[in-house]
């Protein structure tokens, strides 16, 4: 973990500008664009070296299409990513390659990102192979170091995917992720599919490689417990923008934005005895994506909405802690916040 | 919705046309040609070439094509060169028979996979479903031309029960009973196939259906095994189901060639074969484009009937 | 005062294709009206066969091998079908996990309605009709009537779960059986469907049985807490002595793997190494023994029971009963 402060003179090892991501809506007879599905529409934020950006948001929020669309597996529609200072949305071939193996992403159902027919010593190999990551001879030691990296037991390389239980796959999922000595990685809900006890044993791992081997974290999850508890700084999203971001401490502790102290108010504490605590409980659904009004996403289901959010859309404003609301000032009292 | 129609119908158009060249194209290849099948065995080559030039069977294949399709766009199918019928009569003299028989064969075999299918999947593993699917292998495997001699051999030959074949006694006017009698071994051969091949698709379908978690929010209601089978389970198994009857839909137009051969049916399978034993080229082309628009519209017809059955499309 | 729900020393047993598995094993436990139980364990501990024994709900392969549930001074292990089928979805119901999938896609809500209604409380389909909109509207359901005419894929997974709410809820049932009815929901949208649930149930004297992997659930909802592992009861108690006083070590390991946004923590979470046994090599002694921080020899090698530590607190441990011992 680095300090977020003292690193603010470092150049960000990834820095991401106005990144759209739409999907197209085609009807009719000649296939016609009738509207588009803003699932990124217009994010900004950066992650320094060493940091764990923490990406939280509900389903349908885009934060795993932002992180697709960050390793190629979506196009972008607009925006610059910066990787090391390079471009890397308008880069050429052979230097995407570089960068593809700079940056790796580890799913939330590794099993189903596991080719079942090919044995972990395979599924390891392969991408130092075609990378030439260390010289024909060693791919097997490096194999062997994969594994006890992320403490799983050298025999197990001759073992298929479904031999082992879903800790076990998403460790398999990390140590491919590792195999090409990459700076950041983008872990996409990595612990949402598995039981609590095993969470809690995924997510210490990710903070043991991340200190040993300086690792860069994307952290993606709807889980505030374990997003809180692995990053140094927090984003929130909701519905395809980034509402507010701030150290993870900030975010806790003194949240700014009205979806975001919904969010942890709502969010169910382990102690009975904060249960009769008041909490804002917002009302509705998440609307349709592909059918925004104009002004603020937030607007239908917001508390303090008033008329310029209707027709006005709010920007991240601020230093230290952005926030995208008009009606962040509005009113002090009105603090959710965390039930202490 | 009518957009989508419109699309469908401008696709169709190109579809159309491409399969009429191609069907041109292949028989004009095929060896011999229509005036040796029909003129005197004792013609001199010298007629035969006048007759083939007469009937303008010496013109380039693209203008014998144009010339086709010319009277086609004016609604002539032209003459069938074996009985100098127009073919448009031709075809729909045999289209009743193939229709009657085609679809007493799909009603029943329906009728027999359909519960068949539903009690083999609920009872899955158990005695009956192996007997059920012993029973569509059999109805798969055995060829219709096999089958139908069989049951010829049987109940006309042996037993004397049912007539070898047509479609009702000459000369008897053919009352109702007489007809039904040619009709049974027929429609047994075609439906047991039918059959055959249904149920397994019904029982699979139902299988996917019944791990389904709604059926066990149906039995958490209370509701009898009964109704969570044939209400819940059912509508939805079905909704596959229809895609597979669907493509059924062209051969009760298109008949069933090997059966009505075995049983003398007179139908547009038995034209299908008469046609190209006698190089009838007019009429092998209606029938070949009539095929052709009958699949274009039964898939089209399956989408609607798809989306009118499961209400997750209509939205799309 | 009489419970309303006893069970005691439940077995169920599956049917696999060679040979019995016992997925669960000396389940005891009573429920009264009003109250809410909590059921919390990871997956494959027989939470959710628990509550599909007492339903009746096990299928082909599951049975149940031994044991009672009395509900109501009958036995339902001993019901027939045709008469267990009087009592669910009447006076016991059940919610299950998947919204997306809990409802039949090819009918209208109001069809689904209606069924359970018109089955249980022999209504007219008019008078169901009616019934089934009050239902609609009690779990807030907007435009409840034009709601009757949808089909479930057009409403949201917050709406489809409150649909299922209603129809569990329709004809009144004494117990209501909720299988993580919230963990396919969204954060914001779980705390909805929890406030509708402990609304309702201040309303009506249904007992509930909650069962869920979440803790902060547990804690919100439940009065008193059954922990399971690995096909058992490990741990009984009032939520609040639970939560303040875990005696069992795999709640406490449970408790200290659950990262907390309430306070500060410390650098690492404390989590338990190795993972769940599988009911075909279940350990001998213990079923905890083996991932268990404070193992003996006696672990090993003996099953422990469910202590008694109190009057509301029980403990499969054998420290308990050592300390027990000890300080008597």
């Amino acid at each position: 973990m680095v300090d977020a402060f003292t690193v603010e003179n470092i150049a960000p090892l990834l820095r991401v500008e106005n990144l759209k991501t739409h999907y197209s809506i085609k009807k009719g007879v000649f296939s016609r664009n009738v509207g588009s599905i803003k699932a990124v529409d217009g994010v900004d934020f950066h992650i320094n070296p060493g940091e764990t950006l923490g990406l939280v948001g509900e389903s349908g929020c885009g934060k795993s299409t932002v992180g697709k669309t960050l390793v190629g597996l979506e196009r972008a529609t607009a925006g610059n990513v910066f990787f090391d200072n390079k471009d890397i949305l308008s880069g050429s071939g052979s230097e995407m390659k570089k960068v593809r193996r700079d940056l790796q992403i580890i799913f939330q159902d590794p099993y189903s990102s596991l080719n079942p027919r090919k044995r972990v010593k395979d599924i390891l190999e392969e991408p130092i192979r075609v990378h030439r990551i260390v010289e024909p001879q060693l791919v097997s030691k490096r194999v062997d170091e994969l594994l006890e990296l992320v403490g799983l037991p050298r025999a197990f390389k001759n073992r298929y995917p479904h031999e082992f239980s879903g800790g076990q796959r998403q460790r398999i999922g990390i140590a491919r992720a590792l195999s090409l000595n990459p700076k950041l990685i983008i872990c996409d809900e990595p612990v949402s599919a598995l039981d609590v006890s095993i969470q809690a044993q995924i997510l210490n791992l990710l903070k043991d490689l991340q200190k040993e081997l300086n690792l860069t974290f994307l952290f993606i999850a709807h889980g505030l417990g374990a997003v809180k508890y692995i990053s140094d700084r927090i984003a929130v999203m909701y519905l395809g923008k980034i509402v507010e971001i701030a150290k993870t401490e900030e975010i806790f502790m003194n949240p700014q934005h009205p979806y975001t102290k919904a969010l942890l108010s709502a969010y169910p504490i382990p102690n009975p005895e904060l249960r009769s605590k008041e909490r804002i409980i917002i009302s509705g659904d998440v609307p349709n994506p592909s059918n925004l009004q104009k002004g603020c996403n937030f607007y239908s289901r917001c508390p303090l909405a008033k008329s310029i959010c209707r027709d006005e859309e709010p920007l991240l404003k601020g230093e230290k802690h952005p926030v995208a609301c008009f009606a962040v000032n509005d009113e002090k009292k009105w603090n959710a916040g965390i039930r202490l | 919705m009518a957009s989508y129609i419109m699309r469908r119908l401008l696709i169709a158009i190109p579809v159309l046309i491409g399969v009429t060249i191609f069907n041109f194209i292949i028989i004009n290849m095929a060896p011999g040609n229509p005036v040796e099948m029909f003129v005197n065995p004792d013609a001199t080559p010298a007629q035969i070439e006048l007759e083939k030039e007469r009937m303008g069977l010496n013109d380039p294949m693209v203008i014998q094509y144009f010339r086709w399709m010319n009277s086609l766009l004016h609604g002539d199918l032209g003459y069938s060169y074996s009985t100098y019928e127009p073919v448009t009569q031709v075809l729909l003299e045999r289209m009743g028979p193939t229709l009657l028989l085609m679809g007493l064969a799909l009603f029943f075999g329906l009728l027999i996979a359909i519960p068949i299918g539903i009690l083999s999947a609920t009872k899955q593993y158990s005695k009956l479903d192996y007997a059920t699917t012993g029973f569509s292998f059999l109805g798969i495997s055995i060829p219709h031309f096999f089958l139908g001699l069989g049951a010829i051999y049987i109940f006309s030959v042996q037993l004397q029960l049912l007539p070898t074949g047509g479609m009702m006694t000459l000369g008897s006017g053919g009352g109702f009973v007489d007809r039904v009698e040619h009709l049974i071994l027929p429609v047994f051969v075609l439906a047991t196939g039918i059959a055959g091949k249904k149920i397994r698709y019904v029982r699979a379908s139902m299988l996917d259906v019944l791990g389904q978690d709604y059926l066990r929010t149906a039995r958490a209601k209370g509701l009898r095994e009964f109704v969570v089978t044939n209400k819940h389970a059912l509508k939805n198994a079905l909704i596959p189901i229809i895609t597979v009857i669907g493509l059924e839909i062209p051969l009760l137009i298109g008949g069933a060639v090997i059966t009505e051969q075995v049983f003398q049916w007179p139908g547009m399978g038995l034209l299908t074969i008469q046609s190209i034993m006698s190089r009838d080229y007019p009429t092998l082309m209606a029938i070949n484009l009539l095929t052709a628009v009958i699949v274009l519209v039964a898939n089209f017809a399956t989408d609607i009937l798809y989306s009118v059955a499961d209400p997750r499309i209509k939205n799309n | 005062m009489k419970h309303l729900l006893e069970v005691v020393n439940l077995q169920t047993a599956f049917q696999s294709e060679k040979s019995e598995i016992i997925a669960v094993d000396e389940i005891s436990f009573t429920l009264n009206a009003g109250e809410t139980l909590g059921i919390v364990g990871e997956s494959g501990c027989g939470k959710s066969i628990t509550s599909l024994s007492i339903i009746g709900l096990l299928g082909k392969k599951g049975r149940v091998k031994k044991g009672n549930i009395y509900f109501d001074n009958e036995d339902l292990a001993q019901t027939s079908e045709s008469d267990f089928r009087k009592i669910r979805g009447n006076q016991i119901s059940m919610i299950f996990q998947e919204p997306m999938t809990s409802l039949n896609p090819v009918f209208t809500i109001g069809n689904q309605m209606i069924e359970g209604i018109k089955l249980h409380m022999k209504l007219s389909t008019k008078e169901a009709r009616s019934y089934a909109i009050e239902m609609l509207e009690k779990v807030r359901i907007p435009r409840a009537e034009e709601v009757m005419k949808e089909y479930p894929h057009v409403l949201s997974g917050g709406m489809r779960q409150r649909v299922v709410i209603a129809m569990a809820l329709a004809c009144k049932p004494k117990l209501l059986i909720a299988d993580e009815p919230t963990t396919a929901l969204d954060v914001t949208i779980q705390a909805q469907i929890l406030e509708l649930m402990r609304n309702l149930k201040e309303e009506s004297e249904t007992a509930i049985m909650f069962i869920t992997h979440d803790l902060g659930v547990i804690a919100e909802m439940a009065d008193k807490v059954i922990v399971m592992y690995a096909g058992q009861i490990v741990e009984e108690a009032d939520v609040f002595t639970l939560f303040k006083n875990p005696k069992h070590p795999y709640t406490q390991g449970l408790m200290a793997s659950i990262p907390h946004i309430e306070y500060e923590e410390e650098e690492r979470l404390s989590s338990i190494p190795g993972t769940v046994p599988t009911p075909q090599n279940m350990p001998k002694g213990c079923r905890f023994h083996t991932r268990c921080p404070y193992v003996t020899e006696q672990c090993k090698q003996e099953r422990p029971d469910l202590f008694q530590i109190n009057d509301t607190h029980k403990s499969r441990c054998w420290l308990v009963k050592t300390e027990k011992h000890n300080k008597e």
